[in-house]
This record gives C-alpha cells, structure tokens and sequence, in this order.
C-alpha cells in the first residue's frame, strides 16, 4: 500500500544562468499527501512543471510506481496518471459545471454528457461533498471552483494529484474543507503533492515533507513531529524570525484617513460597498479582514482614486480627495500596493528601474524636468532591490524575468520608497516564503514607526493577526465588526468573517 | 543601447531569413539569386541619382513607421497613417500655393507647421473617440481614412476654390526656394533623411529617457497598472494619437517639398500601410524604424533595375516584403506566447 507512487532522482533543469533545479530528489508515497516547501526561487515550481510534463528536464529519471517514464508533454503526463491543479484556475466562467469537465475530452455524442453528469455527482458524493453540474462556474465560489478543477483531474484518472499553492485563495474554512478532500483522496490510494508557503497548514495537513532550497532538494521530513521554526530554518539556511512573533504595541498618532459613509460599485454595476467607516492613524495598521470579493478591491480602489465613491467622503490628512485622480492622490501621499501584482501593479514588459521610477514619478531626484536621470534611478533602483533582497538583483532585467515572488518585492519595495503617508497594503506576502516575509514585515514595522498608516487587506489570517494593530471585518461591504489581533483567534475572526458570531 | 540591440537583434535575423528563403525559390525558377541581388544592388546604389532615389524613398517610410510605431508602443494601432499624411501632402501643396509670395524662410516652416496641423485633426479625433467614447482606433482610423480620401478628391475639385492646375487632379507647382534638395551637396542624402533621422533620434530619447515617454509605455505595457501609479490614459491615448499624426504628416510633406512639387491625387503607393510593415519590422523602436525604412526602400529603389537586368519582375519584392512580415508577425505572436507562459510559471518559482 504505501509503495512509491511517485519518485524523481537527480532531476536537473538548467536556463540561460541560472539553474532551477540541480540534482532534486523526491519520492512520494501511494496513499500519502506530501507537501513541497522552499523559498521564492527554491525551484518548486520547475519541479512541478516537470512532474506534469510542461517543462522536459535536462537530467534525470521519472518514475511512476516503479516504471521509468520520460513525458513530451502534459498529455504524456496526464496519461501516467499524473493531474495537475493549478495555482489559476483553467475553467471556463460562463460554462456550466459539466461543461468544464468534459471540456477539452469530449465524449463523441451529445447524450454522453448525461453519463458524466453521474459519474461527477456520484464522485462527488463519494469524496463528501455536493455540486450541481448544471451551475454555471462564473456563480461558484473560489473554493467550489477548486473543487471542480480537482473533480475534473479525477475524471481524467490521475492517481497523483499535484497542487500548486492550493490555498493562496482560500479562507481558513475552506483549506480546511480542502485538506479534509485531499485526505479521502489518499485513503483511497491516491498521493497528493501540494507546494504551500503557509508552513502551518503543511504541518497539519500533510504526511512528509521535502523541503528545496536554492534548486536543490535539502531534505525529506516526517511533518510529525516537525514545527514551523524547523522548517524555516531548513528552507532559509539560518535562524529566522516568524512573523506571528514580530509586532509589538505601537502608539497611533492623529487620523491619516478617514473613510466615511463610503458606497461605490463593482465592475459589474452591483453596490460593491455599502457605507463604510474607517479611520487609519499614524503609525498604525489598520487589517480589513473578509471573504474575498467582499468590497476589500473596490475600497482600496476607490481609496486610491481608482474607482469613484457613489456617496460618502475619502478624507487624507484633512483634505477632502473628492475629485482627485490617482495622480493627485499619488502626489498627496497615498501608495497603493494591488492584490494582483501583474494586473494592476508592474507592467511585465518594462525593467524592474523603469517600474519602479513609474511609482516614483513625483521624485525630483529620480528626474530632472521631464527627463529621466538614468544614473540616479539606477542607484535608487540597486538600493532597493537590496533592501527587498530579489534575485535577481539587475534593475535592468525585464519584470517578466522575475519569478513571482519576486515581482511582489519589487512592487512592495516601490510602495515603500515612495515617502507616501498612507500605505494600501493588498495581500503583501502573496506567493513570498518566510525569508522574504520576514522582510515585508521589517518596512511595515519601519513605515509605521515614520508614522505612515498602513491600511492592509489579506485573507492570510496568521499575516492579518500579527500586522494589524486593529482589525475590521468587511462583509458584503459593510464592517460588520472590530477585533484587536491579541483578543481574538484565527477561528473567531474566520467565523466572523463568514457571517457566524458577532 | 543593449536593450535596442536585443530588441532589433530578432527581426534582422529574420530578415535575413527572408532573403535567404527568397534566394531559395529564385534557385527553385533557375536564376541565381546572386545575379538578381547585384541588379538590386546596382538599381539602388549604381549612380547617385540612384542613390538620392533609394535615399528619399526611405523618408516617408521612416515617418509613417514612426506614426505607427509610437502609438504602437502605446497600446493603439494607428491605421490612419496613410490618410493623415494624404491631407497633409494636400494642405501643403495648398499652402505652398496660396502664401506662395512669402519668403522661402517663413513659408517653409508655415507649410510643414499647416500640415502636421490638419493632419493632427483626423488623428486627434481617433485618439479622442478612443478615450472618451471607447470606439476602437482601428475601426475610427480606417473609416477616417475614407473619409479623408473623398475630401481631399472634393476639395481639389471646387471650381471656385481654383485650387486644380489645369486638367490634371493636381495643384499648381510650389515656390522653387521651398523645395528640398541635398544636405550635404553630391552625396544624395537629402535634407528630409536628415530630418527623418533627427526626428528619430528624439522619439528615442523622447521614449526612453523621458518622463511622457515612460508613461506611453507603461500604458501600453499594462493599462491597468500604468492608471494606478497615475497615469492618465485618457492623455496618453490622445496624445500618442496626435503625435501619430504629426510624424505622419512630415511623410506628406516631404513627398510635396522634395519628391513632385506639387500636391498630386494618389502620390501616396499606401506609404501610411506599408510604415505598419516598417514598424513591426523596426521592432517599434524609433531607430529600428530608421534602419527598417531605409531596407525597404533599397528594395523597391532596386526593384526596376532588378526587372530591366536579371528579368525579374519588380512584384517579386513586394513578396519579398510580404515573406518578412509574415516572419517577424510570426516570431512576435511566438514571442508573446512564450512570454504569457513564462509568466504563469513564474508563480512561485
């Protein structure tokens, strides 16, 4: 029962100066869920791509229970019964359930459909849970549609079902629910691998767990037994500092912004928020907690001169911003870090400097009248890709170079050096590991000791908890409630987000 | 420097390509491509009429590439090149006619200043339907284009406007002090390939080094982002679309000044299209526009030679040309894909 499922031996992957992968091990077990943890850049994800046949490894052997397999392509990999899930989803919105599951493997006549609409709610049923094949995906949660993309693999046949940070978007409730699915999958004699960088939920969920650093693989653990210090330490090489451990008390100063009777729409035309009150002082964090899609985007948004109020007031130190373009909120002093780095943050296809001298256009050292001072933005630009710790760390590269993570630290290391008095912190460590967590924290801690307010937004509870000073729940975009991270627990504030409890 | 190697680095290769492939078929028919590529050559360079031909040839493709390739860089397809530099080649062969009194020194400027204007207009409404109402720039260029060609035809038209030199669908020639001639004398580089070359040079740093220029490209690159570190599309769109215009006019222009001296219907070959070909294969960059306008122009300089000599008929470039766009489209498109897919394994890597 618990023979190798799955076992890679001295995989090597080499690009153009840098070598993603060198020499890897890994072996999973049927019937087992083995988590894959490491820094930004450790090679997780070459190793992923690998498995599922996206990417041909340049050295190395794959085998699946016990036979040797090379694979051309994600079908080869598909067929060895290897199902991946991604970290973006692949189902189509306006398709129905069954729909995306047949999709891309038709059955040849229109009434084959029928029996799959069985076959998906009869596995469904087996793996605990209900879903309507005919409801259309747009409407399902974030959780429902991960269901479905697990439902569709299943179908396929994989017997090994690879997860690429299946958490990231989750909320506590449903990773639970998740890790409860993954669960009943290895029982029944499939293996589960999962990358996360929530070092938590890897001990709680998974059996073992290999840990990579720097493209190599360090070392397989039993995740009993283990704790998160163990791993950080594995991963990173040396001591580290675990964010839950790192803020302490700060005394806000006066009001930075005040948010009041705030309404706006969302991008479909639906009250997104509806009257909401806040107040952000110096030097403090204020966390909003919820549910994604709850009015968190369309606050920021609205906030940073990206989407007008319907009613209410945004007030910066005073100054009523009624009116104000993003421009002039920019120069007024507000830095907006989005929730998607790619899609509202850095533009891929420009240089690390000219994005970060994007965000810095108001800076007189950075230019001289309309020019840009080149030598100036280059130093700026080393300074603060130091400062974030990315690698690479040649401003002159291509965003699109970086790897995710470290997209993020630059986008994150551009809000910081901007001088800005208001901070709009959207989901700081998405896709960043410990090493690089403990470095965000360190500018919160430093910008709020300036006394810049800091107006953060996470569905990461543990990074919401240990941040914010005060928390605020939004729900259906109203604040449904105040909590103080040293009052409450995760499990309270998960509740409340929910809509349980008070 | 580097980066503009890189960029321009892929579709000299490919053309490269292309004329290899070419030489390929002209074995495939029995000529010997180096035969066909000496009467090219000698079409083009042999003598320095020749040679100020070629040379000249390259300035309207230098320019429309330029008004394509800035908006371009901007996220906008600017397809009215060939439409804004026909009103301008018209208001400055009307121009020209009417302060033809005027000293050399005053009129010159007046008649380019008189047709980068008019051709800002139809650009400009582009640019301003695009921002404010949201109507595609391709589908508003295009119909523009139309637009422009029936007024111009009207326009000239007009007995009472007089503006048609006699029967011909032309107007009368201009002043002999405002036509263009060499730069440097007996070296068949014009005044209007200098000015094409400069005007080149300051889009480059204009693009590159430049607080305007970083916000075009920002928009262009990713909207979304660009509009939350404050860029206003609303300008950049505007913008990019008058200066499209203008670069377009200076095609105009210098087909008046130097070429026919006078405004006449249908100069323009679809000098405004082929500057999307100049673009793409200058990799959108000002000065990969230069070198692009001037290969192409060797090419159709050569092509009347390389008929009378080696007795291939002068289409065969026109193929050619169509062979390297179809190479550096496919290599963008390849690019593109490559680049979406390095950016979802970026992930967590």
């Amino acid at each position: 029962m618990s023979g190798p499922a799955i076992e890679l031996e001295g995989i090597t992957k080499r690009y153009p100066g840098v070598i993603a992968n060198d020499h890897v091990d890994l072996a999973a077990r049927v019937g087992e869920i083995h988590a894959l943890v490491g820094e930004n850049g450790a090679g997780k994800t070459t190793l992923m791509r690998v498995l599922g046949g996206l990417t041909p490894p340049d050295e190395g052997t794959i085998r699946v229970r016990g036979r040797e397999v090379s694979f051309a392509s994600a079908a080869d990999a598909a067929a060895a019964g290897i199902g991946m899930v991604h970290q973006h989803f692949t189902l189509v919105p306006v398709f129905t359930v069954l729909e995306n599951v047949v999709l891309g493997d038709e059955p040849g006549f229109i009434g084959g459909l029928d029996g799959v609409r069985d076959r998906v709610v009869e596995l469904a049923g087996t793996l605990g849970f209900s879903i309507d094949p005919d409801r259309i995906v747009e409407t399902l949660t974030v959780g429902e549609r991960q269901k479905v993309e697990i439902l569709r693999t299943l179908l396929r046949g994989a017997r090994i079902l690879v997860l690429d940070e299946p958490t990231a978007v989750l909320t506590p409730q449903e990773s639970r629910d998740l890790f409860k699915l993954l669960r009943r999958l290895v029982k029944e004699g499939r293996t589960v691998l999962f990358i996360s960088h929530r070092l938590a939920e890897v001990l709680a969920a998974s059996d073992r767990i290999t840990v990579m650093r720097g493209g190599r693989s360090v070392t397989t653990i039993a995740a009993a037994g283990a704790t998160e210090g163990d791993l950080a330490r594995l991963m990173v090489g040396r001591e580290v500092l675990l964010p839950s451990a790192v803020r302490g008390g700060s005394e806000p100063g006066e009001p930075v912004l005040d948010v009041s009777g705030a309404r706006a729409l969302s991008d479909r035309g639906v009250p997104a928020l509806s009257g909401v009150d806040l107040t952000v002082r110096a030097g403090e964090v204020l966390g909003i907690g919820g549910v994604m899609g709850n009015g968190q985007t369309e606050l920021m948004e609205s906030i940073a001169g990206l989407r007008p109020l319907t009613a209410g007031a945004i007030v910066l130190e005073g100054a009523d911003l009624l009116g104000w373009d993003a421009a002039a909120r920019i120069r007024a002093g507000i830095s907006f870090v989005p929730e998607d780095r790619l899609d509202r943050g850095l533009v891929a296809t420009m240089s690390v400097e000219e994005n970060l001298a994007l965000g810095l256009m108001d800076d007189e050292r950075l230019f001289r009248g309309p020019f840009m001072r080149m030598c100036a933005l280059r130093q700026r630009a080393d300074a603060t890709l130091k400062r974030m710790d990315t690698r690479p760390s040649d401003p002159g590269l291509l965003v699109s170079t970086f790897s995710g993570g470290n997209q993020q630290k630059v986008l994150l290391g551009r809000a910081f050096d901007s001088g800005a008095r208001l901070i709009l912190l959207m989901e700081p460590s998405r896709g960043l590991d410990v090493g690089a967590m403990e470095i965000v924290f360190e500018q919160v801690r430093s910008a709020t000791a300036r006394g810049v307010g800091v107006l953060l937004v996470s569905s990461d509870l543990t990074e919401l908890m240990s941040l914010s000073d005060r928390i605020l729940v939004i729900r259906r975009g109203r604040i449904a409630g105040e909590v103080h991270p040293g009052e409450t627990t995760e499990e309270e504030l998960g509740l409340m987000m929910a809509g349980g409890g008070a | 420097m580097k980066r503009l190697l890189r960029e321009v680095a892929a579709p000299v290769q490919l053309a490269l390509l292309a004329l290899g492939l070419a030489s390929l078929l002209l074995l495939l028919f029995g000529e010997s491509p180096y035969h066909v590529g000496k009467a090219l050559l000698r079409g083009a360079f042999a003598s320095r009429d020749d040679l100020a031909r070629t040379l000249a040839g390259a300035v309207p493709l230098i320019f429309t590439g330029l008004a394509v390739a800035i908006p371009f860089r901007a996220g906008l397809f600017n397809i009215g090149a060939e439409g804004q530099l026909i009103l301008a080649g018209f208001a400055a062969g009307v121009t020209a006619t009417v302060f033809a009194d005027l000293s050399p020194i005053a009129l010159m400027p007046l008649v380019m200043l008189i047709a980068m204007l008019v051709a800002m207009i139809p650009a400009g409404i582009a640019g301003w339907m695009r921002s404010r109402i949201g109507i595609h720039e391709v589908i508003a260029t295009i119909l523009l284009n139309f637009i422009i060609y029936s007024l111009v035809m009207w326009l000239l038209r007009v007995e009472s406007f007089g503006l048609m030199a006699g029967m011909e669908p032309k107007t009368a020639e201009i002043p002999l002090g405002i036509r263009l001639g060499e730069a440097i004398p007996g070296t068949g580089i014009g005044v209007a390939l200098v000015f094409a070359v400069l005007i080149a040079v300051v889009a480059e740093v204009v693009l590159f080094r430049t607080k305007p220029g970083l916000m075009l490209r920002a928009r262009g690159g990713n909207p979304r982002a660009a509009e939350s570190v404050g860029v206003r599309s609303g300008r950049v769109i505007l913008g990019s679309m008058l200066v499209g215009g203008a670069l377009a006019s200076f095609a105009g222009t210098q087909q008046v000044l130097e070429v026919h001296h006078s405004y006449i219907e249908g100069f323009s070959p679809g000098y405004g299209f082929t500057g999307i070909a100049v673009a793409l294969l200058g990799a959108n960059r000002p000065l990969g526009v230069v070198l692009a306008g001037l290969f192409f122009a060797v090419l159709r300089s050569g092509a009347f030679a390389m008929d009378a000599l080696a007795g291939i008929p002068r289409e065969a470039v026109g193929l050619l040309e169509v062979l390297i766009i179809l190479l550096v489209a496919s290599e963008l498109i390849r690019g593109s894909f490559r680049k979406a897919r390095a950016g979802t394994a970026g992930g967590v890597a």
